[in-house]
């Protein structure tokens, strides 16, 4: 197609090129391995795990927004053995980098799942401290600093040397304070944005469509948002950004490389169309041929700032 | 509203019951799930028969959709009922519920009775059709405008005290409806089956919005495990 050098490294982890799909859009690949070779993507963000298995919130889980939708799942998910047991080895039958995303209760959880993980061999383990559709844990770890720093300490410290990426919560005030914490406290990688915290209600039965009331805001709707925090963080610190959030097309993520992404994931656009990734891969390669570029990797931070 | 659909039936097809996921328009993200009607193999394109009511602005874009169209559809998805073209059953639909029922009524080829419900008779649909894949038609309405003066369920009973040879019930409709449809046959000892709706976002299994509580306390996905379940695994309850 062309002569662009489309693999980046994210943590020392090598993908074939900068796309992954983002948790929670994807399961853990078989529904869409009917649609696409999954070995065309750069990794794969699992479904996101606890210790235990958890039957998530009751529906209604979505809504629909002006381009954008809101979801509170609450990590419906079977655990991480359940994971390791059934999940992990299909994901191995192909040439993606297999990135594990965990959430804890507590800090000593997260310890004990990067252990489990880490010893299953996955690539990398994507440390959610930003889910909004839990009680416990989730949101309240990723807009604390002191707490995002501890809970990062103890994956860390419990991961060997399988690279640590934390999902950081676009729900504060600012952000770059959030990524200086977990950097601080030995975060390889971090990945932004998580959803935003939104509502919706029907205005004839006055009830919000989501039976938690509120849930997260994914989808083009976000991109905007999810640049601006990619541009403000990779400034602040050193380690490389995964950048999501509204991605449905190959400029998007050329945006959030601009902007400082080393890599992109692609989620709420893959209900629209399941083979959104493939495009996004295609078109953000296409842009960098078109811009002369040797490397696709050469995008990221390119911004020229006024 | 008939789609040309290549080779879906010939590839997707399981049973009468399953869905179609279809894009409406450009500026919402979410595609609409759809029952399909009924659906044939055919050359050099296989057919799909939708029915649809329209509710919001992905259905009121589809149905101004002209002829000629081309539309973005995933398909067939899920799982449908489970049956035998030589079986007997008793087809329930309520309202926008009644279209799926049609494709069971012709898969086993005129054996089966359809008991049809709405809240008047301009919301039974599709009756003559009906009446030529059945043995037998009932009607209900709730305000008596067509059929008997109330719930399908009341028929529903009437059907299984007056015939034990039903191999099962089969039913789309609201959640009310089918739970008291659901209650009856298990009165009877006759199985049943429900087609379940719920909120949905991928519509292959992945992104788990479409849950649906289970007696057993586990939440099962519509899209996926679905849409089509056994009255006995879901919680009514809730």
């Amino acid at each position: 197609m062309s002569n662009v050098d489309m693999r980046v490294t994210l943590a020392g982890m090598t993908m074939k090129n900068p796309v992954v799909v983002a948790s929670g859009t994807f399961g853990f690949g078989r529904e869409y391995s009917q649609f696409f070779d999954l070995s065309e993507l750069g990794g794969i963000c699992a479904k996101g795990l606890t210790l235990l298995p958890r039957e998530g919130n009751p529906a209604p889980r979505i809504a629909e927004t002006p381009m954008g939708i809101l979801n509170s799942v609450g990590l419906q998910n079977p655990g991480v053995d359940a994971f390791i047991a059934e999940e992990l080895p299909f994901l191995r039958q192909y040439d993606v980098k297999v990135i594990a995303n965990i959430s804890g209760n507590t800090p000593e959880e997260y310890g004990v799942m990067c252990e489990k993980l880490a010893g299953a061999g996955v690539d990398m383990i994507e440390v959610n401290i930003s889910c909004p559709n839990v009680k416990a844990g989730g949101l309240a770890y990723g807009t604390r600093p002191e707490l995002a720093a501890e809970v990062t300490e103890m994956a860390k410290s419990h991961a060997g040397n399988v690279p640590v990426m934390v999902k950081l919560s676009p729900n504060v005030t600012d952000i770059t304070e959030i990524a200086r914490a977990v950097e601080a406290a030995g975060a390889d990688a971090v990945s932004l944005i998580n959803t935003i915290r939104g509502m919706r209600i029907d205005v004839n039965t006055r009830r919000p469509i989501l039976k938690m009331n509120t849930g997260g805001l994914s989808g083009p709707a976000v991109l905007p948002v999810a640049v601006r925090m990619v541009w403000e963080v990779s400034q602040a610190v050193k380690v490389p950004v995964l950048g999501m959030g509204g991605v449905s097309k190959g400029e998007d993520a050329a945006q959030l490389m601009l902007a400082g992404a080393s890599a992109v994931a692609v989620g709420t656009a893959l209900f629209a169309d399941p083979f959104a990734p493939i495009k996004v891969r295609d078109g953000l390669e296409a842009i960098a041929a078109r811009q002369g570029l040797e490397a696709v990797s050469g995008l990221t931070g390119g911004v020229c700032p006024w | 509203m008939v789609l040309e659909a290549g080779d879906m039936v010939r590839t997707s097809f399981r049973a009468p019951g399953q869905f179609v996921h279809v894009k409406c328009g450009e500026g919402l993200l979410l595609r609409r799930p759809i029952s399909v009607c009924t659906c044939h193999t055919d050359e050099p394109n296989d057919l799909v028969t939708i029915v649809f009511e329209v509710r919001g602005e992905g259905t009121d874009w589809l149905a101004r959709r002209p002829v000629g169209h081309s539309l973005d559809v995933l398909g067939l998805a899920g799982n449908g009922f489970t049956m035998k073209p030589e079986g007997h059953y008793l087809l329930v639909g309520g309202g926008i519920g009644i279209p799926p029922m049609l494709g069971c009524a012709q898969y086993t080829q005129g054996k089966s009775t359809a008991i049809l419900g709405g809240r008047s008779a301009d919301k039974i649909i599709l009756q003559n059709c009906f009446q030529d894949e059945c043995a037998k038609v009932l009607t209900a309405t709730d305000d008596g405008s067509l059929g008997h003066h109330g719930f399908v369920d009341a028929l529903v009973r009437q059907e299984l005290e007056g015939d034990q040879n039903y191999d099962a019930v089969l039913a789309c409709g609201p959640r009310p409806m089918l739970r008291n449809v659901a209650r009856v046959a298990e009165e009877f000892g006759v199985p049943c089956q429900v087609s379940m709706e719920e909120r949905m976002g991928c519509g292959v299994g992945a992104c788990l919005v479409c849950a649906c509580d289970m007696a057993d306390g586990s939440r099962k996905h519509v899209c996926k495990d679905g849409p089509v379940f056994d009255s006995r695994e879901v919680n009514w309850d809730v």
